[in-house]
């Protein structure tokens, strides 16, 4: 195996990393999100 | 009647177990290289015997079932159940050897919980276990939540067709690429990464609530392997209550809840795919439950006054909830304060959450979001179906990757999965009934048991009797493997003793 790495396989590891990070921040805020709807429930569940 | 299995059948499945105790066996360098770099001598020695013996038993079973036959469904599923119970056992010297254990049943218990990322423990003096025998416990906890299957295919699997055969024996059916070790490798991919992020997260967590640099490195570590596996262990007895820390709280609760996600999910979203996250039915399930159940659960501590006001309200039942929910088992509570403090509302709420579930193809156990959507879609299927001409006809669909129509198949398959988990939860609490505990205390852990959350009231000890302890090892085992794996071993080794010879 050459240890050559061409530069569009640079390019596609740089894009791969970039969708990763972006990917973690969508399931992040997802999760973040889930807290506040229970954040909310809890006030209701407070409130009733 | 079955029939009785050929030798060529056990040499199969013997040498794929084989593999999976060597990945096991290998995975024994980490905390030996911990031992080492804490000098802990004794653990050290600990470590070695149990790399040595698995090591061995792993090589001789290989090389005993060596052939050149390709599995068939039949030996991916009872080479599943099997390894389960092999790692099992070798997997447990280090913990006996320890002296933390009062005896093997006690650390076959915990290898157990740990690889099924249930999270109960009978460790004795947990405050005070070595660093290397920590590191062990969570790492069995986070390779549990990928799977001992996954992790042999990652290495020491060549055979494509088989190799999926392997994987769907233990209870993932998920293909992330059309090569099942490339899936496998994926799967390792996204837990790696996040696991740097957790560790690194709850390691300035740790730091900013006054624990030493390497101090809150490792718990951090650990305590993110352990919540991204769903899986619930702690390096401490008083579990995530010891930090007492709303932000330790947050980051738990938010890396237990991505834990529970589907890996197919993930794939998804990481490759661009990011309006999978809210159209998905197993997202969209979980939501929808969780937040049933959450109302439900604060309701029921608001009744009775327990907590008093909404943050207290968010920050232990709104967490116990998605704790449960998610499979985890993280506690901000003693386990008796839910016997004696909650109320019968908010455990029932408990006990529906922990049987539910996360997520298909993820760490998390129960009976899966997806199923709860696809028997909800037949409901209003079957509504609609009412309501309209009966010459009409419609399909449902649903989003799951894709736009999906519902089928018969689909829904008898999650139909059956249900069934068993409930079926197998009232039998585990009947187990705890009958060894005289309180019917809701003996239906709490059952529910703990079967869906593999780790969550106590109480009853899991070292003093329970023998028994139970066995049951619960069991139920573990089963429902981890969504029970298809557990029932083809059972049928292979009852053919063995009785079948019909060929």
């Amino acid at each position: 195996m050459s240890p050559y790495v061409s530069p569009r396989q640079v390019a596609e590891r740089r894009q791969s990393g970039r969708r990763a990070a972006a990917g973690i921040l969508v399931e992040g805020c997802f999760a973040l999100s889930l807290l506040g709807l229970g954040y909310l429930l809890s006030l209701l569940a407070a409130a009733l | 009647m079955l029939d009785r299995p050929r030798a060529g059948d056990w040499k199969i499945v013997c040498a794929y177990t084989g593999k999976a105790l060597i990945g096991v066996g290998a995975l024994h360098a980490l905390p030996l290289a911990t031992a080492l770099a804490c000098a802990e001598w004794a653990s050290l020695v600990d470590f070695l015997a149990g790399l040595g013996a698995t090591m061995a038993a792993g090589c001789a079973m290989a090389l005993l079932g060596k052939t050149e036959r390709k599995p068939s469904w039949m030996h991916g599923m009872v080479t599943g159940g099997i390894s389960w119970l092999a790692v099992m056992v070798m997997a447990a010297i280090p913990y006996w050897l320890s002296g933390h254990y009062l005896s093997y049943l006690d650390a076959m218990f915990d290898v157990m919980s740990g690889f099924t990322t249930t999270g109960l423990t009978l460790v004795q003096d947990l405050d005070h276990l070595s660093v290397s025998l920590n590191m062990w416990r969570h790492l069995l906890t986070f390779v549990g939540g990928q799977g001992v299957i996954v992790l042999a295919l990652s290495f020491l699997v060549k055979d494509s067709a088989g190799g999926y055969k392997l994987y769907v024996g233990e209870g993932k059916d998920e293909r992330l690429f059309p090569s099942v070790f490339h899936t496998a490798k994926a799967i390792w991919k996204i837990s790696l990464v996040y696991l740097g992020v957790g560790a690194a997260a709850l390691w300035l967590a740790g730091l900013s609530i006054g624990l030493g640099p390497a101090r809150a490195f490792l718990h951090g570590l650990w305590i993110y392997m352990a919540a991204w596996s769903t899986g619930g262990f702690a390096p401490m007895s008083q579990n995530i209550l010891y930090y007492h820390s709303g932000l330790y709280e947050a980051l738990t609760l938010v890396f237990f809840i991505v834990g529970s996600f589907n890996f197919a999910l993930h794939h998804a979203v990481w490759s661009g795919n990011r309006r999978e996250i809210y159209r998905n039915i197993e997202t969209v399930s979980f939501a929808t439950t969780m937040s049933l159940l959450a109302l439900l659960g604060c309701r029921g501590l608001q009744r009775l006054g327990v907590y008093p006001d909404a943050v207290s309200l968010f920050r232990k039942g709104f967490y116990h909830l998605a704790s449960a929910h998610t499979t985890t088992g993280y506690m901000t509570l003693y386990p008796r304060q839910l016997a004696l403090e909650w109320g019968d509302l908010a455990l029932l709420a408990m006990i529906a959450a922990m049987l539910v579930g996360g997520s298909a193809c993820s760490t998390a156990g129960g009976f899966k979001g997806l199923r709860v959507g696809i028997i909800w879609k037949a409901v209003v299927q079957d509504t609609r179906r009412l309501l309209k001409p009966s010459s009409a006809v419609f399909t449902q669909g649903f989003h799951y990757h894709g736009e999906r129509s519902l089928g018969e198949q689909q829904l008898r398959s999650a139909a059956l999965i249900v069934i068993m988990y409930v079926a197998m939860f009232a039998l585990i609490a009947m187990a705890g009934t009958a060894c005289g505990y309180p019917f809701l205390d003996a239906a709490f852990e059952a529910a703990s048991v079967t869906g593999n959350v780790g969550l106590s009231i109480g009853v899991t000890s070292a003093a329970m009797p023998a028994p139970l302890k066995l049951v619960y090892i069991l139920g573990m085992w089963a429902g981890r493997l969504e029970f298809m794996a557990v029932l083809a071993t059972i049928a292979f080794v009852a053919a063995a003793l009785r079948g019909k010879r060929r």
